[in-house]
């Protein structure tokens, strides 16, 4: 009992709203991605 | 007041996954209260645990460019850089980010702490203490005196979250939250879920988030006014 459960409920896809290219933190690095056309993510 | 003669429109529930340690966290956090004030109608938030960097240790010693550079093997002289542009969009929206004065920690027990606070209805106080209390203030956010004391600033008990911090009582649902957000694909933070079916990923304008809430509101009003065939 020392493990705690983990219980995810089932997800529904989701709808995509908004800008692509804004600010987002992925894993421990936060980054602006930037169309393809214009290089790399340039990370913040 | 005059509530007694509005239709009776329950609350948009949004959901949001982030982390304590999430500069666009907070920065997003922002831009979409400033989108619920344009949206104008009631919305039901419930923030959720997202960790960044499960692995950093509670007490790293450095600072957040050291943390970056060694993390990213990036020249200082870049990371100094990129705070530097964060910093400057967080003084846009009224944040005084100072990255000199932050400690670098593992979020698991901040995670709890907001669980914590929301089963006592002071989880959207504890949140703005937390983030503002790593971001603004250089307050350490990983360990359980230190987040007990901002327990206890926002009105909670400070010996029941103390209790609940290291028993772990709510590590499990910290770990559901985890979970829930890789059902739903999410990868990254801050990430919205409004009505359980819209998602939005990033710190995006407020006018981005009044839309939607907009539109849930809308198709809600045309769902209403289409005879289901059910009476009624």
């Amino acid at each position: 009992m020392s493990d705690p459960e983990v219980v995810a409920v089932a997800a529904s896809p989701l709808r995509m709203l908004g800008d692509a290219f804004v600010p987002v933190c992925v894993d421990d690095a936060c980054i602006i991605p930037v169309p393809s056309n214009a290089g790399d993510d340039s990370r913040d | 007041m005059s509530t007694d003669s509005l239709p009776a429109n329950p609350p948009i529930k949004v959901d949001i996954w982030s982390d304590v340690q999430c500069p666009w966290c907070y920065i997003g956090k922002r831009k979409f209260e400033a989108g619920v004030e344009r949206f104008g109608g009631a919305v039901d938030v419930e923030y959720h645990s997202f960790e960044l960097a499960p692995d950093t240790p509670v007490d790293y010693e450095g600072s957040t460019r050291d943390y970056l550079s060694a993390r990213k093997g990036l020249p200082a002289a870049d990371v100094d850089r990129m705070l530097e542009h964060v910093t400057g969009i967080a003084a846009s929206v009224g944040l005084d980010y100072d990255f000199d004065a932050v400690h670098q920690t593992n979020t698991v027990l901040a995670h709890q702490l907001l669980h914590h606070a929301k089963s006592k209805g002071l989880q959207a106080e504890m949140k703005e203490r937390l983030l503002r209390a790593y971001f603004v203030e250089g307050a350490h956010v990983g360990r359980v005196a230190d987040l007990a004391d901002l327990a206890a600033e926002i009105g909670l008990d400070r010996e029941d979250a103390v209790r609940a911090l290291e028993s772990g009582e709510h590590l499990a649902a910290v770990k559901a939250d985890v979970a829930q957000a890789a059902a739903y694909g999410i990868n990254g933070v801050p990430f919205y879920v409004i009505d359980g079916r819209y998602g939005i990923s990033g710190a995006q304008d407020p006018a981005v988030f009044a839309q939607a809430l907009d539109q849930v509101a809308a198709e809600r009003a045309d769902g209403a006014s289409v005879p289901s065939g059910a009476g009624a």
